[in-house]
């Protein structure tokens, strides 16, 4: 019983760099800031609630009977109004205050300050345009929840470069990346099950039908109909992949070959279909959760060190 | 067979977790709302299928705005972006396909975004239209899309029904 406990123990909380944390930081401040600049020319007309019949007032509505505690744009535009400011300064105010978030994210000054406001924001944008989110408004968010929960700031960060600020616990830094380990991995069974359910996988149907329905008609029908003989192969691998990832991610032997497939498969998706944020954000969080410490460093551009880590 | 087993298994386990929804409490539970608060609030409100268990059919969406000379103009909604255009799949996807109150609301906040940009309005009828591609084979050989008509609502703009209640 306590050998048991003593390897969960070791399992939910492995010595861990926080290379994963500064990759994660830096990879959602450029989403974040990528997200603020796709939705900028539609901000007013989605959060603004005194045109026609406002997206945000019936987003609103539904999220109010979800649950009150639910952090809304109406809030802070009723925050602002008690002190007179009006709505549409209100809504850039918050929209540049998300940005600056995702910048200080990027450089890491003030992370946990940073961290909380641009999940909150966010979260609160997201969820006062529920009728118009997608899946990479969810992911985004996770990945937010957990950044914010996170150790910060990591060593990396400008931040404990100026304060000098002590090293957090290793082992507290590698409980965050299991959790987000986990969650990564039922996220994927979740898909892939859902998908194995589905006739027109096995027999390259729904690639077919992705491929070709507005908005992701990135590439020409006649291009993908001419290679229709890889649609069958394709689908079926989306399946394989996503229902096995929970299981070939964890093994050293086949971890860098999933990751290797996962990544390239969001790639594919981002490039094929136009969804360049929700690629980003699947690849980011991939990378902060599996990639090993030595792909990290490199990446950070620092000297490889391997400094009491694990990667199992 | 494979594919039977595992409906039926995840049929079963759905069943067997539905007591446990904080859903099952009354809207004005303080639990039921902090533990769907704290879902929303960590991104694991909404299960993970990601056009799955199959693609839905792709719908489009078109507006006839009548004007009060008889005339007839035609509109496709305002994408400015990519990712608007992402977006509004999403909300159409899963707003028209279902019938009912909530597709008859989505379709009013599209219409009512085309009625302000065309104040003259009197009426403006949102028509949805599910795309038929064919298949690979068949578009080799020449085989077009086509629409089929899904539903359509006729919505009478706010200021046009303001106008007529005036005279």
């Amino acid at each position: 019983m306590i050998a048991h406990f003593k390897r969960l123990w070791r399992f939910l909380f492995p010595r861990q760099s926080d290379d994963w944390l500064a990759f994660l930081r830096i990879g959602l401040g450029l989403q974040l800031i990528l997200y603020c600049l796709s939705a900028r020319a539609g901000w007013i007309e989605v959060f603004g609630g005194d045109r026609g019949l406002s997206s945000r007032r019936i987003s609103d509505a539904l999220i109010s009977w979800e649950s009150p505690l639910i952090p809304r744009v109406d809030w802070l535009l009723r925050l602002g109004a008690t002190i007179g400011i009006q709505e549409v300064t209100m809504l850039w105010m918050v929209w540049s205050i998300l940005l600056l978030s995702a910048g200080l994210l990027i450089i890491g000054l003030f992370c946990r300050p940073a961290a909380v406001t641009a999940w909150f924001l966010h979260l609160a944008c997201v969820k006062s345009s529920e009728v118009f989110s997608y899946g990479m408004d969810m992911l985004l968010t996770i990945g937010l929840f957990y950044l914010m929960l996170a150790p910060l700031p990591d060593s990396l960060s400008l931040e404990s470069r100026i304060w000098k600020s002590h090293v957090r616990d290793p082992r507290m830094i590698g409980f965050f990346r299991r959790v987000l380990q986990l969650h990564l991995c039922v996220i994927y069974f979740s898909s892939g099950f859902a998908k194995c359910l589905g006739t027109n996988w096995w027999n390259g149907q729904n690639l077919w039908a992705a491929l070709t329905r507005p908005p992701f008609n990135v590439l020409d029908p006649a291009l993908i109909a001419r290679w229709n003989v890889a649609l069958t192969p394709l689908g079926i691998a989306i399946c394989l992949i996503e229902i096995s990832y929970p299981f070939l991610i964890w093994p050293k032997r086949t971890r860098l070959l999933w990751l290797g497939a996962v990544l390239a498969m969001h790639a594919g998706i981002g490039l094929a279909m136009g969804m360049y944020l929700f690629a980003l954000i699947m690849i980011i969080l991939n990378l902060a959760a599996f990639a090993p410490d030595s792909i990290l460093q490199r990446m950070h551009g620092r000297p490889l060190t391997g400094r009491g880590t694990t990667n199992e | 067979m494979l594919q039977r087993t595992m409906a039926t298994e995840a049929a079963r386990i759905n069943q067997a977790t539905k007591p446990i929804s904080p859903r099952r409490l009354a809207r004005t539970n303080p639990l039921r709302q902090t533990l769907i608060g704290y879902a929303h609030s960590a991104g694991i409100e909404s299960p993970y299928t990601f056009f799955a268990p199959n693609v839905p059919e792709s719908l489009k969406v078109m507006f006839e705005i009548q004007f009060p000379d008889k005339r007839v103009s035609y509109e496709l909604p305002r994408v400015r972006s990519a990712t608007e255009g992402l977006r509004l799949s999403a909300l159409i996807d899963q707003a028209a396909a279902k019938p009912g109150l909530w597709r008859e609301l989505v379709l009013q906040m599209l219409a009512a975004g085309t009625a302000d940009d065309n104040p003259n309005a009197i009426q403006v009828r949102v028509i949805v239209a599910a795309l038929r591609f064919p298949r690979p084979s068949d578009y080799v050989k020449g085989a077009e899309p086509s629409y089929q008509f899904v539903c359509s609502y006729d919505f009478v703009p706010a200021d046009a029904r303001a106008r007529d209640e005036a005279e």
